[in-house]
């Protein structure tokens, strides 16, 4: 791991709670948003250092933030999407994006434009919409594997006996 | 005798209607996912002892209600506009669990509804400072010297002031955008003027990030994944109309900055 890594997770963080105030993140649930971005962002960069590409490590990072989520949600009491979606804005491709718009503005311009032209632009494009893609899915995982909360099920446990026994 | 309770539960039952249809139009304005949406409106809907099927589209929702022995009342809502307060999406969330298990009165949850609609934001300062905070962060992490960030910082704030002034003498949004991302990636379009800063390109792309439609792109994903296609497409519909707006800022400037230096 190197100083530098460091450096931009301590800034990952700054861009999460900068966000956070942007969406009107509740003030207790700041700590969550500043831990879950620093946990995504330092394992995506672990998961880089160690040769792995962007897609699959930011899907690492994410998942592993939406795994974190759901229990932090119980601590500050606070659905997991209200402090999970500033988290994941540091790590959002905007270079790539921004990239990927100039090469095809470039490629409008110029009607012979080199093959390498091409193909940077669409492979930035995609990996731009592949991250997205893979960061979604991170912010999702806690509603994809529990569709129903155990406070839900125990509710309607409850709901149920009272409709069987007539008081 | 009969009718008279009858029309009663018939008002009561259009009353839920409204109020459920108040806290559904909160929430999906507020940056909730439909499916949140949804979850929160039937918890809200056991309190209140109906059941209910809800419709959604991205411009309005249309909810069934079933009250007991009446006949189901079908109403719809407009979706005035999209502004994204996620204290707001908490608020309801917690409401939405204290209705149940506490057994809050019909009252009780339309103050409380009421009370969420009336949440602050966060001082207008505050947030331009924690804009350009996060502006010069993102310049950082994407690979930027200390000048290209105290350049992104600087753009980020300007760009983010010239979106609120737009936005509250009530340009439509992509205007406002457009606008925006014209101002942030024209001042720090300045990077390519001086050999100071090294990396002018991240300057001018980290610059506009702020403007970044990230809420919809990440609902519009989870909604698809919940099922929710219209929801989905419509989301994923207004990121594009805002990239769009951004890319037409950043043309603009660097076409502007292209004549007016050498």
């Amino acid at each position: 791991m190197s100083l530098l890594l460091l450096e931009k997770t301590i800034w990952a963080v700054v861009a999460a709670l900068g966000f956070a105030i942007l969406f009107t993140v509740p003030r207790r649930a700041f700590w969550a948003v500043a831990l879950l971005a620093a946990v995504g962002y330092l394992l995506r960069g672990l998961a880089l250092e160690q040769g792995l590409n962007l897609i699959i490590a930011t899907l690492l990072g994410s998942c592993s933030m939406g795994l974190l989520s759901i229990q932090i949600a119980h601590w500050v009491h606070t659905p997991t999407t209200v402090f999970m979606t500033p988290a994941v804005i540091p790590m959002v491709p905007g270079v790539y994006a921004y990239q990927f718009m100039m090469g095809l503005l470039e490629i409008s311009h110029n009607p012979d434009a080199p093959i390498d032209l091409l193909t940077l632009t669409a492979s930035n494009g995609l990996k731009a919409a592949f991250v997205i893609l893979a960061l979604a899915l991170g912010v999702t995982i806690p509603s994809l594997l529990f569709r129903k909360s155990v406070k839900e099920i125990r509710l309607r446990g409850r709901r149920d006996s009272r409709q069987r026994t007539p008081n | 005798m009969v009718t008279q309770s009858t029309s009663i539960r018939t008002i009561d039952a259009h009353k839920s209607s409204t109020l459920l249809l108040d806290a559904a139009v909160l929430l999906m304005a507020s940056g909730a996912h439909t499916e949140r949406v949804n979850r929160n409106l039937m918890r809200l809907a056991a309190a209140l002892d109906c059941k209910i099927e809800l419709f959604f589209s991205l411009s309005g929702i249309t909810l069934t209600l079933h009250h007991k022995s009446l006949v189901p009342i079908t109403a719809f809502r407009k979706i005035p506009n999209y502004g994204v307060q996620l204290s707001a999406v908490s608020a309801i969330s917690r409401l939405s669990w204290k209705a149940v298990e506490k057994r809050m009165s019909f009252d009780e949850i339309e103050q409380e509804i009421r009370r969420i609609r009336k949440l602050p934001h966060y001082p207008k300062q505050l947030v331009i400072v924690m804009l350009a905070l996060a502006g010069m962060a993102f310049c950082r992490t994407s690979g930027g010297d200390y000048f290209s960030m105290l350049l992104t910082g600087l753009a980020t704030g300007a760009g983010f002031f010239a979106r609120n002034v737009l936005l509250q003498k009530q340009y439509i949004l992509p205007v406002c955008i457009a606008a925006a991302s014209f101002v942030a990636s024209g001042i720090s379009g300045l990077g390519y003027t001086t050999p100071l800063v090294q990396h002018p390109e991240v300057a001018v792309a980290t610059s506009v990030l702020f403007l970044i439609p990230g809420i919809p792109m990440i609902n519009s994903v989870v909604d698809l994944v919940n099922g929710h296609i219209i929801t989905g497409q419509g989301r994923a519909m207004q990121a594009t109309v805002i990239s769009m707006a951004i890319a037409i800022g950043i043309t603009l400037s660097t076409a502007m900055l292209g004549v007016v230096l050498p």
